[in-house]
């Protein structure tokens, strides 16, 4: 049976499966601290990662079980666990090789392959994986074996809080890596909240550093220039943040019509879209800028943020000709995958099949270019 | 690879504020004219906070920096769920000088303002480290007494 080859929405500290992640470990250390979860205080042990490996407590501190679901704090524990973990096995590696560059290099090349090869066995052909340090991605090397069976692009991501300063570097980082091809875009994230008053205040533009409008027109106009953009926008994603992506689509527009740039580029992709105001205006600005949903089906149901997959809204999107893709958001960390997810939305969905000719279709004009 | 300094952040912020004062500075914590109160306050800016060093900034850390925020954000968490233990004021002193470390927008522009004045924002990480940086020792610092809790 045919289904997507695209996975477009993953963050790189969820990628791979909890057990491959602490297999992955041992290539570094044969001790790991204890608890794993948790920072390390004067009360933590080491323990051998051998006795881990197969007890589904210790799993479960680097995943969330398909089918339960954890409060938002949870998935940031998660996510520091994973990302604490990485950092121990480069020290290791920085102890033995002298350098952090080095360190740095073994060890997220050796995850990466190792997440790209759990891909892989997904049959997935292209991805796009968010994560915030460009050294990280410039450093990495991809095995030539693996590079062969699937195309692996980055999104630089970055926090929808950070101040305009920081966007701003960040807006001059990704240009770097835009220009070396590693790079396509940025993915705008974070937990969302309602938008404060400040940030929607267009009274003195130019003297609001709070505004929300002047960090999208920052890595707008940056992307602007390179014909095969990508920004994502984490939105939607909660019940409160219900009035976000019309908000952020009508910000873009405004946007457009003030520098007059013509869109795409960048492409716009809403990341979950799983909330909004039912209205012909939300329909008509993701239509006027050809705006692609990624649909998360497990991670919206493992943060409690559907109770059930019946309220996935592919065939809104679908029947109003709004393109969708399947996504994972952290495929390991959800302990899902790219079957799984075309699986869950074969359930559900009256138009499986338009999904995965508009996959088609997204894949044939990103790969190899 | 930029550098997230501190005290560049504060230069940065501290412009912003003059640049703001036009502003009704009500309007950081005012959703859809409504504004909220001081616990909702708090954990708006935990929630920014805790994302900046999960997601973004916190990525950059070396393992020993990365291990001291985490115990210190994890402490800072767990103080504003349970707020109405704690001194308000510090909280927010602890928030700003967190959002100074990692980058993002400052909300309580006031209490900013009053720590530049009192000279409370002259250490970073860096030169805490060695003095056990913790959260009970920001707390301390910002309060000026032993934490009992």
């Amino acid at each position: 049976m045919k289904h997507t080859k695209t996975e477009l929405h993953t963050h790189l500290m969820g990628m791979l499966s909890a057990k491959s992640f602490l297999t992955l470990l041992k290539s570094f250390s044969n001790e790991v601290y204890w608890p794993l979860d948790k920072p390390i205080t004067e009360d933590s042990k080491k323990v051998n990662i051998d006795l881990l490996l197969d007890n589904e407590d210790v799993l479960n501190m680097l995943q969330i079980k398909h089918g339960q679901t954890v409060p938002y704090d949870n998935l940031e524990q998660l996510y520091q666990t994973r990302t604490q973990l990485l950092k121990f096995a480069v020290q290791k590696m920085e102890n033995k090789y002298g350098t952090l560059e080095k360190a740095e290099r073994m060890v997220y090349s050796t995850y990466l392959n190792a997440c790209l090869q759990e891909l892989i066995n997904q049959k997935v052909k292209y991805v796009e994986i968010s994560y915030s340090l460009p050294r990280i991605m410039e450093n990495v090397i991809i095995n030539d074996d693996i590079a062969k069976k699937i195309e692996c692009k980055f999104l630089l991501s970055t926090n929808r809080n950070r101040s305009l300063k920081k966007i701003k570097e960040s807006a001059n980082q990704l240009e770097k890596v835009l220009k070396k091809g590693i790079a396509v875009g940025f993915d705008i994230m974070g937990q969302e909240l309602p938008l404060a008053d400040i940030e929607k205040d267009d009274s003195n533009y130019s003297n609001n550093s709070q505004s929300f409008k002047r960090k999208l027109d920052i890595l707008l106009t940056t992307l602007n220039q390179y014909k095969n953009s990508t920004l994502r926008i984490h939105s939607g994603e909660t019940k409160e943040s219900f009035a976000n992506t019309e908000q952020i689509l009508t910000y873009i527009d405004e946007l457009a019509t003030f520098y007059d740039l013509v869109i795409p580029p960048p492409e716009i992709r809403i990341g979950h879209g799983v909330y909004f105001n039912e209205n012909d205006r939300y329909l008509s600005l993701l239509k006027k800028y050809n705006c692609i949903i990624e649909i998360n089906a497990s991670s919206n149901v493992a943060l409690n943020n559907i109770s059930s997959y019946a309220w996935l809204p592919y065939d809104y999107y679908i029947e109003n000709d709004i393109p969708i893709v399947l996504s994972t958001d952290g495929h390991g960390l959800y302990d899902t995958s790219i079957p799984r997810e075309n699986r869950i939305s074969r359930t559900i969905s009256r138009n499986y099949d338009k999904i995965v000719t508009t996959d088609q279709e997204i894949f044939e004009r990103k790969a190899k270019k | 690879m930029t550098k997230n300094n501190f005290f560049e952040n504060i230069k940065y912020e501290s412009t912003n504020l003059n640049l703001s004062s036009g502003f009704d500075n009500d309007l950081s914590f005012s959703i859809n004219g409504e504004k909220l109160e001081i616990p909702a306050q708090l954990t708006r800016e935990k929630i920014k906070i805790l994302g900046e060093f999960t997601f973004g900034e916190g990525e950059n850390f070396d393992f020993i920096k990365y291990n001291d925020f985490r115990h210190c954000i994890d402490k800072f968490s767990s103080a504003v769920d349970e707020c109405e233990y704690y001194e308000p004021e510090v909280l927010k002193k602890i928030a700003v000088y967190l959002e100074l470390e990692l980058g993002i927008n400052i909300s309580f522009t006031d209490t900013f303002s009053r720590m530049l004045a009192n000279n409370e924002l002259t250490e970073d990480y860096e030169q805490m480290k060695d003095k056990n940086f913790s959260f009970e020792n920001l707390y301390q610092k910002y309060q000026g007494q032993t934490l009992r809790r």
